[in-house]
């Protein structure tokens, strides 16, 4: 009986084991994958019914803007299996066997010489439907800027961040046999449509944008002495704000615009004061007499941070902006200088020291971890794109410092095209600095 | 009676013609005895002679005719109260004849019935005499047949006694044949029954080994079946782990991962499929920390692992899978 029972309930055991997996569903672990970026196809547009040729060609600048992400890989034109301008020309299977997810086309309608309309469309090659479609209008001079945000509509639509390209940059570039050896200029995020803020045969350092990108803060040498100035870009009208004895160096505007963080040593040591603007009043955030320098607001603007070799060696520090003890932020490595803080206050960009050599690096603020995200020798001035997707940095090459724009996982490195000379410093301005 | 006289016929004969003699004698005597007779008389009577005459003349002559008549029947009245005196006389005198010549007949007639009765009385002897001749004649004779029947009915009594002793052995017979034919009737069916038993047994012992086998062969069909079950389970598991890496392998290899910076999230992905592994819809589940180009890259990769691979069985083909993206680096 016993016997019996034991059986049965074995067998209903055995009935049950062999019945289970039948009924449950289908788990599959993907461990790994390749990788890289969303591979997308961006068709030259259409221009052939324009009076004149187009000055810029509108698909390139998207894609390299799109290239710079990191985040989206553009097939080369070279490869493209096709040129379709508008959705309905497009052959899905094709643009699928060329292994790309998203097709970008579009054509440039003329309304009259000089003005244009930009018509273009965003494909899901996979899903075979359209993601995106605008009419954008452009005058010719506009063009690069229409290019950018179309760059920007793209990637939001694909990532769901807001793009950064159309936005500006600044920096410092050094020219030999000129006749002012230097010159602020901002640029576009590509490097182009560069304009000159300032010229001067004295050096310019650390310039910093506005929060409303409307105006630079620098350093300027003009005078043999380092002073700080703000300058309006549209108006070139601009103010000496520092000007003290000693060093005046490395303004930083808070988030609300109305004062920078600046390093003055007019007191003997260089120390990281805040200045508003428009009262001149001073604060000082540090006392001590190792060198504090590279102050940086927080997003949040409660603290700033800054460079300090208190510690023996050049280490990432935070204070508070209503004062109080510093504390140390960076730990890995003998050197960590010149932070930059994403928008949303969890990374700092920086320049990593190690056996000599100078990298980008970017630490989680929360973990601690470190990634190096460059491999020059010599790089410096990150800076955080407002999306904090991209940093922006000086590489130096021989004698020459060269953009470059690192993707925020160390993927996608590009050099910003058209630079002559040395250029040092460079800063990424805010969305409203286009 | 009837041997004695088969001895004796000539007695016979003789007695019997003597008998008939007295009867015929007896006959004739009766028919002599003659019955008186009227003697006839010689007494002539007148006849009218009737004319008949044509009615007119009668008519004419009636009354005169009636007065004649008158006439005449007073006449014929007379004559014939006349007449009717003489005959009156004539009877009386007649009668008178008649009473003397009937008792001169009485006279005679009384003698002869004397002689008669004499005679008759002789008669009556003699018959009385045959009659008791021939009652003990009779008598003798009903004796003798009183005997013969009685030897009669004693025959017919003793045959009857032997047909009933024979009747009664047939009966026993009979009795004993009925007896013997039941008993083999009864030997019969109790063997028949018997072999109907023993064939029953045979029948049920053949039904039980039936059913034996039976189970037996259940059992091992049973047995085989789940063998198979299992050997085809087995299969199963065998193809659905194969179905599962060939999908897994199609998803990874067209897998574009961006590197995210920091962690690395872990994703559900609930993908249904449609026949010949054509994406119908891709659902995230669980998903905490990923961008949403993390989780493009996902899509796609699903999407372009489409059709996804086809199991070995299409048993094991499942609308919903579930897809857990958990690289690991």
């Amino acid at each position: 009986m016993r016997t019996s029972h034991t059986t049965t309930y074995l067998l209903i055991m055995l009935l049950w084991a062999i019945s289970l997996p039948a009924r449950a569903e289908l788990v599959i672990e993907i461990s790994e994958g390749v990788d890289g970026a969303l591979p997308i196809a961006v068709v030259p547009f259409e221009v052939t019914r324009l009076s004149s040729p187009l000055p810029v060609d509108l698909a390139e600048i998207i894609s390299s803007d799109l290239n710079r992400s990191g985040v989206l890989k553009v097939m080369a034109v070279a490869s493209l299996p096709a040129n379709p301008h508008y959705s309905n020309q497009v052959q899905y299977p094709r643009w699928r066997s060329a292994g790309q997810d998203y097709l970008v086309v579009g054509r440039v309608l003329e309304k009259s010489p000089g003005n244009y309309d930009i018509e273009f469309q965003l494909l899901d090659v996979l899903k075979q439907k359209q993601l995106l479609g605008y009419s954008l209008p452009a005058k010719k001079r506009k063009l690069r800027s229409r290019a950018h945000e179309i760059s920007d509509l793209i990637y939001e639509k694909i990532t769901g961040t807001r793009g950064a390209f159309n936005t500006r940059i600044a920096y410092v570039r050094a020219q030999k046999n000129a006749a002012r050896k230097y010159v602020l200029q901002v640029a576009d995020t590509d490097g182009f449509n560069a304009q000159n803020v300032l010229e001067s045969d004295e050096p310019i350092m650390s310039p910093s944008w506005s929060p409303d990108g409307k105006s630079l803060a620098y350093v300027s040498f003009e005078s043999n002495r380092p002073e700080i100035f703000i300058q309006h870009l549209a108006t070139a009208r601009r103010t000496k704000v520092a000007g003290f004895k000693g060093i005046n160096s490395a303004p930083s505007w808070s988030p609300d615009g109305k004062f920078l963080a600046l390093v003055l040593s007019k007191d003997g040591n260089p120390e990281i004061y805040t200045l508003n603007t428009t009262t001149k009043r001073l604060k000082r955030l540090t006392n001590h007499r190792a060198i504090d320098t590279e102050p940086v607001w927080s997003r949040d603007g409660a603290s700033i941070l800054f460079t300090s070799d208190r510690s023996g060696s050049p280490q990432i520090y935070e204070t508070p902006v209503e004062g109080g003890k510093a504390k140390r932020i960076s730990f890995e490595g003998r050197y960590n200088t010149d932070a930059s803080l994403s928008p949303d206050d969890q990374y700092i960009a920086m320049v990593y020291g190690d056996r000599g050599q100078y990298k980008i690096a970017q630490l989680e603020r929360e973990s601690g971890n470190l990634t190096v995200l460059t491999d020059g020798a010599l790089d410096e001035s990150p800076s955080f794109s407002p999306n904090g997707k991209m940093v922006l940095y000086a590489s130096t090459r021989g004698d020459s410092g060269i953009l470059y724009v690192v993707s925020i996982d160390g993927r996608a490195k590009h050099k910003l095209s058209d630079q002559a000379g040395d250029i040092r410093e460079p800063v990424w301005g805010p969305f409203d600095s286009k | 009676m009837f041997s004695e006289l088969r001895r004796h016929p000539r007695a016979l004969i003789g007695s019997a013609i003597f008998h008939l003699l007295i009867i015929a004698i007896a006959a004739l005597n009766l028919h002599f005895s003659d019955s008186p007779k009227p003697a006839k008389s010689g007494d002539r009577v007148e006849t009218v002679k009737a004319e008949i005459f044509d009615q007119k003349q009668l008519d004419a002559v009636q009354k005169e005719k009636d007065d004649l008549e008158s006439k005449r029947k007073i006449e014929q009245a007379r004559k014939k109260q006349e007449l009717a005196q003489k005959q009156r006389a004539e009877r009386e005198q007649k009668n008178v004849a008649e009473r003397e010549r009937k008792a001169a007949e009485q006279a005679k007639k009384a003698q002869a019935e004397k002689e008669q009765a004499e005679l008759k009385r002789k008669k009556q002897a003699e018959e009385k005499r045959q009659l008791e001749q021939k009652r003990e004649q009779d008598e003798k004779k009903k004796a003798e047949e009183k005997r013969k029947s009685e030897l009669a009915k004693q025959a017919e009594e003793k045959r009857k006694n032997e047909e009933a002793r024979q009747a009664e052995i047939k009966r026993k017979a009979d009795e004993a044949k009925l007896a013997e034919e039941k008993r083999q009737a009864a030997e019969t069916k109790r063997l028949a029954d018997e072999a109907k038993r023993k064939q029953e047994e045979l029948e049920r012992q053949a039904e039980l080994r039936r059913q034996a086998e039976e189970a037996q062969r259940r059992q091992e069909a049973e047995l085989k079946a789940r063998m198979v079950a299992e050997e085809n389970q087995r299969r199963l598991n065998s193809l659905r782990n194969e179905y599962i890496q060939a999908i897994a392998e199609k998803v990874q290899r067209n897998w574009i991962k961006p590197a995210g910076s920091g962690k690395i999230p872990l994703c559900e992905v609930k993908v249904v499929q449609g026949p010949g592994g054509i994406i119908l819809d891709v659902t995230f589940g669980a998903c905490s920390g990923s961008t949403q180009t993390y989780r493009a890259s996902i899509e796609n990769a699903v999407y372009k692992a489409e059709p996804l691979p086809k199991p070995g069985d299409p048993a094991l083909f499942d609308r919903e899978i579930k897809f857990l993206f958990n690289p690991t680096e």
